[in-house]
């Protein structure tokens, strides 16, 4: 079954170079040549950071601090990770498109197949951001090693997480089974979120509650280097410790704690596989029930609501996406992986107005620096959401593209209310992620104002140029975003953001600091207004002259 | 409003289509009078669904010309689609609409007020007796049920040619009949009817002239007994030998 699911796949590739191969292999060499560029951009960011670190011998925190570093990031990004790949493993072991490998007697390889999907979807992405940052903190001394170790440290513990997030779908299972509850996604859902929703605490109160300034103890005078083992001891709970730990080993050159950790991860992949496998035997029978429960359950009624939106066209467009979007299950998931994703942010810039306020720390960059992280961090939240609902909008309309095709309205006119209906949505994140951010951080970067238009900006600009792309691009084989953002367009979409973000962010730092004026601010916000307008205007015409049928009987 | 000056609700002249190197559609004219029902019978790949496409505004020719009621479908899409319903053969709508919703959003679409859809979409859904399903949710219709909503949405807006790929499939046999009697009606108001079918039987029952469509081309076309005695085949021959003998 593998060979023939992985001849679909090579077919697949071979399909997509069958017509204009000559354009196709530039576009693909023109992604590579910018991806490296950006692997080398996040290379040279990460060691120019250590590189810092190293010279500052007076630092005498530094390894504690680099080790608290580790434990932090690793921890957020492999619990987004476990959160996004439990989303695509639920919707991926009981989709009903499944149901031709179900009906085969091999149907138990679909968790297998199900499971390299999700890593490689997963992986790739991690493979081309986290490698380069790892090597970049890494001592020159023995670097090919290290880079391979990190490397295979960053596999193993990826699938770790994915096999984590299966094996958490089937125990849930069980435990319904056992208790003579027919199992359905809703109810997988509902528990995940509930664990997920303990498990953000926890890392909450961790992060919270874990003082470094006490630990790091920068008063005590008498100190030459602060207890490392302080802030190991404070992420023991957590499984990230061990991927940190690795991490931190390779940066003091140490190899063999490193390679123990690797073994370490080895083992409890194969160790994960083996409870993977076990867990998955009654997946047929799960499967079914989810299945069944889809037949027996009331069908949902709705009456018709909201008809003051239905009577225009662009009234009527707004309508449905409305509905599509806040009445599926799917999105409701995303939603709340977002959700955690947005309070995490809140929560982080929480900490750190706290810790600049006992600080008392006076620093002349402050205001804009505040301003400028703010800039960033929204530009990704709203792009994270962008790739999610809006750059899909196209793509997911392929069955339902007669509706529209056939109706008296040009595409670019569903164009435009989708782009609308979305603007109003993260526009509406946006203004309330302003004000937020204000309460926080309100008496520390003194533009009230300046915060509120830029969040509110950067949700139009990077909605425009999101569905855009989405446009330009649409994407019929699927419409699952931990797919769509492996596509060429899809990561267009997430780099495009990021530098958007930076850029951004350049120009708010600078106009705080005074280096430059409003009006130059103003033709900034009026320029990148203007570009995004643009390519939404060229992206209408596009779609009024494509077919959005595919060749039939 | 019915143009008078045009004898033909359809007038297609040499329109071709490809998909890359495979022409899909190579040539086809062809004309459909008003008060008629034209069904077109092929076999898998013959191009039928790339034909109705076009006529629809889903798939653009290369080249000539598809005029309803003298309109150009390419040069006023927005225009001809007013006077065109188009059932797909796979009816998809978006999973989370009610029926309901889709009837009033497709209304809008076409410009029809709020006040004539509350009057016609209960009798329309009186027609196939889906009022008791009409609040629940697409996702959860059979396939039969979807067929239906798409022959509703392709009528709500009076259109003057109906265009339909597949008329009857997942359709039980009374709703079937009621489809059948639906299209002859429409028709016999002065309204015309395109069909593509692998169903001889609904081609047979209920179609005023009939073509062959094979590798993109019209290989023959007119009234079944014409057909018949062209191909030297009595009169009291099944359309399936036709089909056979011809295609």
């Amino acid at each position: 079954m593998f060979s023939y699911l992985l001849k679909f796949q090579t077919k697949r590739v071979g399909r997509y170079f069958k017509n204009n191969k000559a354009a196709k292999s530039i576009t693909i060499i023109l992604f590579a040549l910018v991806f490296l560029s950006i692997a080398f951009g996040v290379y040279k960011f990460f060691n120019f950071g250590a590189a810092t670190i190293d010279s500052n011998s007076y630092l005498y925190f530094r390894n504690a601090l680099v080790l608290y570093v580790f434990e932090v990031f690793f921890l957020l990004v492999y619990f987004l990770l476990l959160i996004s790949s439990a989303i695509t493993a639920l919707f991926s072991l009981f989709d009903e498109k499944t149901s031709t490998i179900i009906a085969s007697s091999s149907f138990q390889k679909n968790t297998v197949w199900s499971l390299i999907v999700t890593e490689l979807s997963s992986l790739w992405i991690f493979l081309f951001v986290l490698v380069p940052a790892v090597i970049g903190v890494l001592p020159k001394k023995n670097i090919f090693l290290s880079g391979v170790i990190s490397l295979l440290q960053i596999l193993t513990a990826v699938t770790a997480i994915i096999l984590t997030s299966y094996i958490m779908i089937f125990i849930i299972s069980h435990i319904l089974h056992l208790f003579k509850a027919r199992v359905s996604k809703k109810k997988l859902a509902f528990i995940l979120v509930g664990i997920f929703s303990i498990i953000f605490v926890a890392i909450a109160y961790q992060i919270k509650s874990f003082d470094i300034a006490t630990v790091l103890e920068p008063g005590n005078l008498a100190l030459t280097s602060a207890p490392v083992s302080q802030v190991a001891k404070g992420f023991v709970y957590f499984p990230s410790t061990i991927s940190a730990l690795g991490m931190y080993s390779e940066r003091l050159g140490s190899v063999v704690p490193a390679l123990e950790v690797l073994g370490i991860l080895i083992f409890t992949d194969a160790v994960l596989f083996l409870l993977f496998k076990l867990s998955s035997k009654n997946y047929l029978i799960f499967w079914q029930e989810v299945s069944e429960g889809n037949e027996l359950k009331e069908p949902s009624r709705k009456k018709l609501r909201l008809s003051f939106l239905l009577k225009t066209k662009t009234g009527a467009l707004f309508y449905k996406e409305m509905i599509e979007t806040f009445r599926n299950q799917r999105n409701a998931m995303w939603l709340f992986f977002l959700l955690i994703l947005w309070i995490s942010n809140i929560g982080l810039s929480i900490v750190l107005k706290n810790n600049l306020q006992s600080g008392n720390y006076i620093l002349p960059n402050l205001p804009g620096l505040v301003l400028a992280i703010q800039a960033v961090i929204l530009s990704y939240f709203i792009a994270a959401l962008v790739l999610r609902f809006a750059f899909i909008a196209f793509s997911s309309e392929k069955k339902t593209s007669w509706i529209l095709g056939s109706a008296p309205i040009k595409y670019s006119e569903a164009l435009i209310s989708k782009f609308i209906f979305y603007t109003c949505c993260f526009g509406l994140v946006g203004l309330i992620t302003g004000v937020i951010n204000n309460y926080i951080f309100g008496g520390i970067s003194g533009h009230f104002m300046l915060v509120l238009v830029s969040s509110v900006i950067s949700a139009i600009v990077l909605t425009a140029y999101g569905m855009s792309l989405g446009a330009f691009f649409p994407n019929f084989q699927t419409d699952d975003p931990q797919q769509t953002s492996n596509t060429l367009p899809g990561l267009a979409l997430i780099f495009g953001s990021i530098l958007y973000g930076f850029i951004e962010a350049f120009f708010l730092y600078n106009f705080a600091k005074g280096n430059i004026g409003i009006y130059l601010l103003l033709v900034f916000f009026l320029l990148v207004g203007f570009l995004a307008f643009y390519l939404l205007w060229l992206s209408g015409k596009s779609l009024d002259k494509r077919d959005f049928a595919e060749e039939e009987d | 409003m019915i143009n008078k000056y045009f004898k033909n609700m359809l007038q297609i002249k040499d329109i071709k289509k490809n998909f890359g190197q495979k022409q899909a559609v190579d040539g086809i004219s062809l004309h459909i009078e008003k008060g008629e029902i034209f069904s077109i019978i092929g076999p898998n790949g013959s191009g039928k669904t790339t034909l109705v496409k076009m006529i629809a505004g889903l798939l653009k020719p290369n080249s000539g010309s598809i005029l309803v009621d003298g309109l150009d479908v390419t040069e006023v899409p927005e225009k001809t689609k007013l006077l065109v319903g188009y059932i797909p053969d796979e009816p998809a709508a978006w999973s989370h609409m009610t029926g309901e919703e889709f009837l009033h959003f497709i209304g809008v679409l076409y410009g029809i007020s709020e006040a004539e859809r509350l009057q016609r979409i209960p009798e329309l859904l009186n027609v196939f007796d889906l009022e008791s399903i009409a609040s629940e949710y697409f996702e959860s219709y059979s396939r039969g049920s979807k067929q239906k909503f798409s022959i509703l949405a392709a009528l709500l807006h009076n259109p003057k040619l109906l265009v339909i790929d597949e008329p009857i499939v997942g359709l039980d046999p009374v709703s079937a009949q009621i489809a059948k009697k639906l299209f002859v009606n429409f028709a016999g108001e002065g309204n015309a009817v395109l069909i593509v079918t692998h169903t001889l039987s609904v081609a047979e029952e209920i179609s005023s002239r009939i073509g062959f469509l094979e590798n993109g081309k019209i290989k023959d076309f007119g009234k079944i007994a014409e057909l018949k005695s062209r191909a030297g085949l009595p009169a009291d021959s099944t359309l399936e030998a036709l089909y056979n003998k011809l295609v």
